[in-house]
């Protein structure tokens, strides 16, 4: 398969509630795609069963061999909250699908690039919201994984912070060649990020719309365009009753 | 202690147990890497507990059973109507209870140096 990963016919339920109605997505490798809709509507669902986190669903999920899914290579994960292992201080965070054989040179290279450089010694309940995020972030590219899963990954840090996460996800995407699996509510994130913009909605459900968002990068977030394609999605969101 | 452990291992975040998941560590690594450190806090609170138990428990064989021994010294004391040796064993004892205590109490603050806490003191880290 071409597809870094494909996600078919997906239904899920919890305790008899049906959560998800034959939801189909896929993603092509270096491609960003965001899933946008209301809290509550399976969309973090969806990203814990490609992250292989919950296997109790009915449909298919799958992945290109490419991906090495044994040792977690393939795939990085970057939840809400950091998760930083409070034990450990950030340089072991990062390095810690190696554990003690990381690579350091690798780490000090991704804290530097996520803003974090000379922070390795320091223990996670040193680090402010955004600098621990950042930390998960490096964790997350650590693998060198070609497909990168975030689940609203900036809604727990200030909107000046979650401008500047997003640009730096932007960049190490491209600079890293990864492609990128984004959950989010935030609209403007949605946009200002993707080359899709997947609208789920319904109770159960769906994928009601699919937005191609054709703007070079870099983009700029006051752009009338990015604004018309918003708009677009607020349309779909408003005759969904998801607003 | 072995109470104490188990609640420490329930007391795991789970969401720190799925990190393990997600990097499909082995069972063993997972304790290993997880639980055994989140779960040192509990540990320390047992062991430190424990250890004024044992004391307690010395004392007491030593009270009911020995021939030497700072409990020897206490009943010796009382019984030939020495005063100042019951004295000296009972601030023996309890100086070697809180300077072993005290012990364990430094070793569990550089061991749980991390701990993001309440430390019972005002303010600052």
């Amino acid at each position: 398969m071409s597809a870094l990963l494909a996600l078919q016919r997906i239904h899920k339920s919890f305790a008899g509630l049906r959560v998800l109605d034959d939801v189909s997505l896929s993603l092509a490798p270096g491609e960003i795609v965001s899933l946008l809709g209301p809290s509550g509507c399976g969309k973090s669902t969806l990203l814990r069963i490609a992250a292989g986190l919950d296997r109790d669903f009915q449909g298919h999920l799958e992945r290109n061999p490419l991906l090495d899914f044994g040792t977690a290579r393939g795939i990085g994960v970057v939840f809400q909250e950091p998760r930083l292992l409070p034990w450990l201080n950030v340089a072991q965070n990062v390095a810690f699908a190696d554990g003690r054989a990381g690579d350091e040179k690798w780490v000090r290279q991704l804290l530097r690039d996520v803003g974090l450089e000379g922070r390795g010694e320091a223990l996670p309940k040193q680090l402010s919201g955004g600098m621990a995020q950042r930390a998960a972030i490096a964790r997350g590219l650590y693998g060198r994984p070609q497909l990168l899963l975030l689940d609203e990954p900036f809604s727990a840090v200030d909107a000046f912070t979650r401008m500047r996460l997003q640009d730096l996800v932007a960049e190490l995407a491209q600079r890293y060649e990864v492609a990128i699996l984004l959950v989010t509510h935030d609209l403007d994130e949605a946009f200002y990020l993707s080359d899709r913009v997947l609208i789920l909605g319904g109770q159960p459900s769906r994928l009601t719309r699919e937005i191609d968002v054709p703007l070079a990068r870099p983009r700029d977030r006051r752009s009338g365009a990015l604004a018309s394609l918003r708009g677009q999605a607020l349309t779909e969101l408003y005759q969904s009753h998801a607003l | 202690m072995y109470m104490n452990l188990v609640a420490g291992i329930r007391n795991v975040d789970r969401k720190l147990v799925e990190l393990g998941e997600l990097y499909r560590l082995p069972r063993l690594q997972q304790i290993r890497r997880i639980f055994v450190p989140a779960a040192q806090p509990y540990l320390f609170t047992g062991l430190r507990n424990g250890l004024s138990m044992a004391w307690l428990c010395v004392v007491a064989a030593e009270l009911l059973a020995a021939t030497e021994g700072i409990g020897y010294l206490l009943t010796d004391g009382r019984e030939t109507s020495r005063p100042d040796l019951v004295l000296v064993a009972i601030v023996v004892l309890a100086l070697m209870g809180k300077l072993s205590d005290s012990l364990l109490k430094a070793l569990e603050h550089r061991a749980l140096r991390w701990r993001d806490n309440f430390d019972g003191e005002g303010g600052g880290a």
